[in-house]
């Protein structure tokens, strides 16, 4: 029953941000996003449809949609970086950098668990997997949530739902997979309804945050200094106050 | 059972000590953010560079005043004069991280339009501001400890403890070289 209610509660959401989206016309705005939406609302209904009429085929398709769900999951990443970083070509250089860093850290865990998987793959191999996949996308949500702050990036509500409700989403997931994973089929139920609340939870950020579009204010000005400039002055600046505190000690 | 019980005990004394220093410090962090948003005008002297402030500077953390004053002033003057000169000296590094802090948010902030941008970069100048807040702390620590007048005093101690650690490697040595003297 309560995976009945949470599966239709999250259904009706997902239909009433799309709706919202063709009425107010903020699928141009944000296509990516509502493209996902879109296909989260679809998978949902195939989902619920099969495990109604043919449930020995669930567990294949589930896997199958999460997989391509993951995929489409860094489309939202990518489409906040694009829509974020816009106006700010050094912030996006420093964004890559950081990705690039957190990939190369993270991705590694990924292709350990995957060789695992080439002599067979359990049940429990899949959910680390996933876990691992859904870990690198959260490093990727977590190091472009630091950059945005440490650059004093500006956001729109808009944004700043899209990037929470897939963060908390994203954190509740792996932690889910991590407990799975280690428990094993003991803790499954409990899991399963966590996943399907914290979806629900981020369905219920992304309706409060985009009910209404909302334009990006305060962008950068377009007065633009040399980097080497902005570096020499900075480190001129940082010197002197180095040498004053140097200047008190012994 | 033991080690659980022992590194709890290390952790919550770093806590302690970090709640202590924050309390003890805080009345230093809102004067010196009043005075960088120009509320206190008083404050004219803590800029660079002016014969004033440098005077100032070398006069808060000098030992001379304190040597007068054990010499001259009865207890309850020398608390007060003690604990004047921690605040200030306090005040003072209060205001050093500020103005570090405010030259990294104007500089994130011409930065982030920069086309030629180098992460590298960026992240040597993230490391120089992290090096001179982490001197800032340290300094923070020994003036809230000892107070602003012991930096010189602990300079010569542990000059002094230096010099006796060279020399005492130096007997140790000697003594080494002379023993293999004996035996060949």
């Amino acid at each position: 029953m309560f995976d009945y209610s949470v599966w239709a509660v999250a259904i009706v959401l997902e239909l009433a941000l799309v709706a919202r989206s063709v009425r107010g016309d903020y699928f141009k705005r944000y296509p990516i996003f509502y493209s996902y939406i879109s296909f989260v609302f679809l998978q949902s209904v195939v989902r619920l449809a099969i495990y109604r009429l043919e449930p020995d085929w669930y567990r294949s398709v589930y896997w199958f949609t999460e997989f391509v769900g993951i995929i489409a999951g860094c489309s939202v990443v990518f489409e906040f970086c694009c829509l974020c970083f816009k106006g700010y070509p050094g912030v996006v250089k420093m964004a890559r950098a950081a990705l690039l860093v957190a990939f190369l850290f993270t991705f590694s865990k990924v292709l350990f668990t995957a060789a695992e998987g080439a002599e067979g793959w359990t049940p429990a191999l899949t959910v680390l997997l996933v876990r691992d996949i859904r870990f690198v996308q959260v490093a990727a949500t977590l190091i472009l949530v630091a950059v945005v702050l440490v650059y004093g990036i500006p956001m729109s509500r808009n944004l700043k739902g899209i990037i929470i409700g897939y963060g908390l989403y994203l954190s509740l997931v792996v932690l889910n997979l991590t407990y799975l994973g280690v428990f094993g089929e003991r803790v499954q139920f409990i899991v399963m309804k966590i996943q399907a609340c914290s979806y629900l939870a981020a369905l219920l950020v992304w309706n409060v945050a985009l009910w209404s579009y909302q334009p990006i204010e305060g962008r950068a000005a377009a007065e633009q200094k040399s980097y080497s400039a902005i570096c020499d002055e900075t480190n001129e600046q940082l010197a002197r106050t180095k040498n004053s505190v140097e200047s008190v000690l012994p | 059972m033991t080690e659980y019980a022992l590194i709890a005990a290390v952790a919550m004394s770093v806590v302690l000590f970090v709640a202590l220093f924050r309390r003890a410090t805080q009345d230093a962090r809102e004067e010196a953010q009043a005075g960088c948003r120009g509320l206190n005008d008083s404050d004219e002297w803590w800029g660079f560079g002016s014969d004033v402030s440098r005077e100032v500077l070398r006069q808060i953390f000098s030992q001379d005043d304190e040597y007068f004053l054990n010499e001259e002033a009865g207890p309850g003057t020398k608390i007060v004069f003690r604990r004047e000169r921690k605040r200030l000296a306090l005040r003072w590094i209060e205001r050093r991280k500020l103005e570090a802090a405010a030259v990294m948010r104007s500089h994130r902030q011409a930065a982030r339009v920069a086309e030629d941008l180098q992460p590298s970069v960026e992240m040597k100048l993230l490391l120089r501001h992290v090096k001179l807040k982490v001197m800032c702390e340290a300094l923070a620590v020994v003036v809230w400890l000892a107070g602003p007048q012991s930096l010189h005093g602990l300079a010569q101690r542990a000059d002094e403890i230096s010099h006796g650690a060279q020399r005492l490697r130096q007997a140790v040595r000697n003594r080494g070289a002379a023993s293999a003297q004996q035996a060949q």
